[in-house]
């Protein structure tokens, strides 16, 4: 039962959290730029000034598809909350629930690709396929990540990897897992599906009102849920300890992402898949040490 | 109550029926051997089911001979339905009644064909491959193996193009002539090894006794069984006759060859590996290492397809693959004594067997469609299907996504099952475990390229097609149906396949799955997370209708007109491919080299002749060449 409260409070809180802190990126990104920069709250207005706008669909489109396909997307990275814990220390654990996790993930591409091509817009084909090759890259090394976290703690369920044991594989499976959280949150060298200047927001360029609000609210999601997926590998077992870690944890590290997303420019679609392509041979490397259980 | 040697004959007699379609003309004899098929086809569910409530155990002799013991197994058709064997003739019915219903409305679009050939050889097909699986004697197996290399091959055939005939050719050359070289070898072997006896459970005795004293010859028995088996399975690297005999059949016989033939290459591995063999740590890392091989070949491979029923064809592999590799760490974590995880990597690979007859048959049900309504197969010219044809549209959406391992859908428990089982192991086999869960992206890629390209895109010309008749829809419908029951009520499947590993006596105790609680069943957690997830998919399209549209207007192009050019299949994931640009041109090499060495092996073949004098070399020497010839032919030399 407690649980079940903690799974509530914790998809509540994340709710509620991850517009705010994108605000608060917004309001850094600027900064480093030498702008004013909008208030904090800024992104929560946009989502709700987006849930009073008209819905309009492109008569290329295919409906069933193109008005599910938001919804789905946010459902099933909203649905990852009930297995990874946020503020409070509890969620549905099982044996396995790492890989529903990541599935729950691909999932969300998977789905934004279908919107994406439902619509019928050559832009939004674009940014969808970008978006797919991202998206297998990122599980490759994600798989990595996985199966020596698995090896390590000899089972895969996640709350026996809260917290990790402190040795070098784990240490360099977190670094490791700091990278691919950048890359999968579409941070700026990375954010190449969306890519605004260049191909209008990729596969959301047909989407409006509420059908955009699930969509820019799926990202902020699950920038949340991979954030809190590394703090929970990192933070001791003693929950006022985990509270207070995980409050400090949870501004701090997209604040440091956003300071680095200021300085970046936009790599090339090409770029970034070689780039994660050489990233992968320290999975191997990672997976080995774990093998040896250093 | 109808006495239990009749009923296994009922199937028998009415496809022979069927085959008599031969003497009627043109479409209607197709059209008739397959509404008998179909009769016969629900006869084999009803066999499966007697066979998997008790084992049913039949012997027709056909000449009393009390000679030597060879002979008299031969004189006697010794058919025996075990629980891993009904499992195997319950797909067999399932789908194949799938593919005749379907067949009936198809096979009119066809405008040519060997159209007597096609209704004699495809109930035959389904007879030897009911057969195949149900015969207790390795002879008869050899027999019925051969059988349905020979009708299958027919059937690929009908269309009497050029695409048709050199399919068939290979298939014949390389599960035929090789592969099959290879499975004569190794059951002459085994026959030795026994002692001239052929029943399974004369076989699985002997070979157990056999293989403690005789180590290195077991392992080269096993080898031998891998291939010559996996080759009809389309075992990566033999896998080159695969995808150009699957998509040249006429579709409803594509989706039986992807479905179920291949299938029998895998009930003689599990046959072979589960039963004859004891567990032994080093056959299953091999079968393992050919598994995940089998992976990366079809899924890469697959990703670079632009033709509708190839691309499922390289799927086809990439899937196998998904089957063995958890067959051969399951029999690898059994050999070291990680039961529980190898148990279930066994699950696993039953699980994800019959999961893939399901989808496979599915989505190449609704190519079949997708060829019938605009009459091409190139994903590049095809495309926006989605709103002419929404049955068959959302029926490949459920293949598609059942494929890609989305959770409450079947292809997702079975992978699930794979990775649980394979990742925390702490072997090697958690390496194939990660290469599997990073390659079940690609496959996601892959299936989405061939859903999007087809359905969603628009076309590269307006195509004026409409929804396929409604016998054809109904029959993907029905394989949507079960993709979706297997995916959200998976302990039955579970069940079904431990049981059937029980029955062949590995240490599996379907209460042993509780620890392992949550996705797969129910009991253990509070709750079942798959119904979470149910409700929360069924809520997203009602949330997207529930807030609609509130004008519908034209495409937005930034303000320039609309582009002209539309997307080709062609340019999916295109930067994807050139960053493993690697492993294309790899194989590529590899292929190269493999002619290149047949080559140099038949120059020095020749020459050999004028070397050899003395009768003792040219006898090794022959023996040698021999292996070597027959492994480099099954490279795929042949392309």
């Amino acid at each position: 039962m407690n649980a079940i409260i903690a799974v509530i409070v914790n998809v509540i809180f994340a709710l509620l959290y991850a517009p705010l802190i994108d605000g608060v990126e917004r309001k850094i990104k600027a900064r480093v730029q030498r702008r004013k920069g909008p208030p904090i709250q800024q992104t929560w207005y946009d989502i709700l000034k987006l849930f009073k706008k008209e819905e309009i669909m492109p008569k290329d489109a295919t409906k069933s598809i193109f008005v599910s396909a938001p919804f789905m997307a946010f459902l099933s990275v909203l649905i990852a909350y009930l297995f990874v814990p946020t503020i409070l220390p509890g969620a549905l654990y099982f044996y396995g629930d790492i890989i529903v996790v990541i599935y729950l993930l691909a999932f969300s591409s998977i789905v934004l690709f279908l919107g994406a091509f439902s619509s019928g817009n050559p832009y939004a084909q674009v940014g969808a396929n970008r978006e797919m090759s991202l998206a297998v890259m990122e599980e490759i090394l994600l798989a990595f990540i996985v199966g020596s976290l698995a090896v390590l703690n000899r089972s895969l369920m996640l709350n026996r990897m809260f917290p990790l044991e402190i040795k070098v594989s784990s240490i360099i499976l977190l670094a490791f897992y700091l990278v691919v959280m950048y890359i999968a949150s579409a941070r700026v060298p990375f954010d190449i599906a969306e890519a605004e200047p260049e191909i209008a927001e990729g596969p959301f360029i047909e989407y409006s009102g509420k059908y955009l609000a699930m969509c820019k609210y799926t990202i902020f999601l699950k920038r949340i849920l991979l954030t809190s997926l590394f703090l929970n590998f990192v933070l001791p077992e003693n929950v006022l300890w985990r509270t207070i870690g995980y409050v400090i944890g949870v501004v701090i590290i997209p604040v440091i992402l956003a300071m680095i997303e200021a300085h970046m420019g936009r790599m090339r679609i090409d770029q970034a898949v070689r780039f994660m392509k050489r990233l992968s041979v320290i999975g191997i490397f990672a997976w080995v040490i774990s093998l040896f259980g250093w | 109550m109808i006495p239990e040697n009749y009923i296994v004959t009922i199937p028998i007699v009415l496809f022979i029926v069927a085959s008599l379609a031969i003497v009627l003309k043109k479409e209607t004899s197709v059209k008739v051997s397959s509404i008998i098929s179909a009769i016969g086809s629900s006869t084999l569910i009803l066999v499966s089911f007697i066979g998997f409530m008790h084992d049913i155990d039949v012997k027709y002799v056909i000449w009393d001979a009390n000679g030597s013991s060879i002979l008299s197994s031969l004189c006697t058709v010794h058919i025996h339905i075990d629980k891993l064997s009904s499992i195997f003739v319950g797909l067999t019915g399932i789908i194949t009644l799938l593919a005749s219903v379907y067949a009936i409305k198809y096979i009119e679009k066809h405008k040519s064909g060997y159209y007597r050939l096609l209704s004699f050889s495809y109930p035959l097909t389904v007879l030897t491959m009911y057969l195949l699986f149900v015969s207790w004697d390795l002879l008869w197996l050899l027999i019925f193996w051969e059988l349905l290399t020979l009708f299958s091959q027919f059937i690929v055939v009908f269309k009497g193009d050029k695409e048709a005939i050199s399919g068939a050719y290979q298939y014949f050359t390389i599960t035929k002539a090789c592969a099959d070289v290879l499975v004569i070898a190794l059951v002459t072997l085994i026959i030795i090894v026994t002692g001239l006896k052929t029943s399974y459970d004369d076989v699985s005795l002997a070979l157990w006794a056999y293989f403690s004293g005789n180590k290195a010859i077991g392992y080269l028995l096993a080898i031998l069984a891998l291939v010559g088996f996996g080759a009809k399975a389309g075992l990566a690297p033999f896998h080159t006759w695969l995808p150009k005999a699957h998509p040249a059949a006429p579709t409803h016989i594509s989706a039986i060859l992807s479905g179920l033939i291949v299938k029998t290459g895998v009930y003689a591995l599990m046959r072979t590996f589960l039963v004859f063999f004891p567990t032994d740590a080093t056959i299953g890392l091999i079968v393992a290492s050919f598994g995940v091989l089998t992976i990366i070949v079809g899924n890469m491979r697959a990703l670079a397809q632009d033709d509708s029923k190839r691309l499922l064809a390289y799927s086809t592999i990439g899937q196998i693959g998904y089957i063995l590799l958890p067959m051969g760490a399951g029999i690898y974590l059994m050999g070291i004594g990680q039961t529980l995880l190898g148990g279930f990597a066994l699950v696993a690979s039953l699980y994800h067997t019959i999961n893939h007859a399901f989808f496979k048959s599915l989505l190449f049900l609704t190519s079949g469609s997708i060829l019938y309504a605009t009459g091409s197969r190139d994903l590049n010219i095809i495309g926006g299907l989605s709103k002419q044809m929404p049955y068959t549209a959302f029926a490949a959406l459920i293949g598609a996504l059942s494929i890609a391992g989305v959770p409450p859908l079947n292809g997702f428990v079975s992978k699930w099952m794979i990775y649980s089982s394979l990742l925390p192991s702490a072997t090697v086999i958690s390496l194939f475990g990660i290469i599997a869960l990073a390659m079940s992206a690609v496959t996601a890629a892959y299936i989405m390229k061939f859903f999007t390209a087809a359905f969603l895109k628009p076309p590269k010309v307006k195509l004026d097609v409409n929804e396929v008749p409604g016998l054809m829809s109904a029959t993907q419908i029905i394989a949507a149906a079960f993709c979706i029951l297997l995916g959200v009520y998976p302990n039955f499947i579970v069940k079904v396949c431990s049981d059937a590993l029980i029955s062949l006596g590995y240490p599996i105790s379907y209460e042993s799955f509780k620890i392992l609680p949550g996705v797969v069943l129910p009991n253990t957690a509070a709750f079942m997370p798959i119904l979470v997830l149910m409700a929360v998919f069924l809520l997203a399209p009602l949330l997207g209708l529930a807030v609609g549209v509130d004008r519908i207007d034209n495409t937005w192009t930034t303000g320039y007109p609309r582009p002209t050019s539309a997307m080709t299949s062609f340019g999916y994931y295109k930067d994807l491919r050139e960053g493993f640009s690697e492993y294309y041109s790899i194989s590529k090499e590899l292929l190269a080299f493999a002619r290149r060495l047949s080559s140099a092996i038949l120059r020095m073949s020749s020459s050999y002749e004028d070397v050899s004098y003395d009768l003792n070399t040219m006898l090794y020497g022959a023996a040698v060449f021999l292996v070597i010839g027959i492994f480099v032919i099954l490279w795929g030399v042949i392309s």
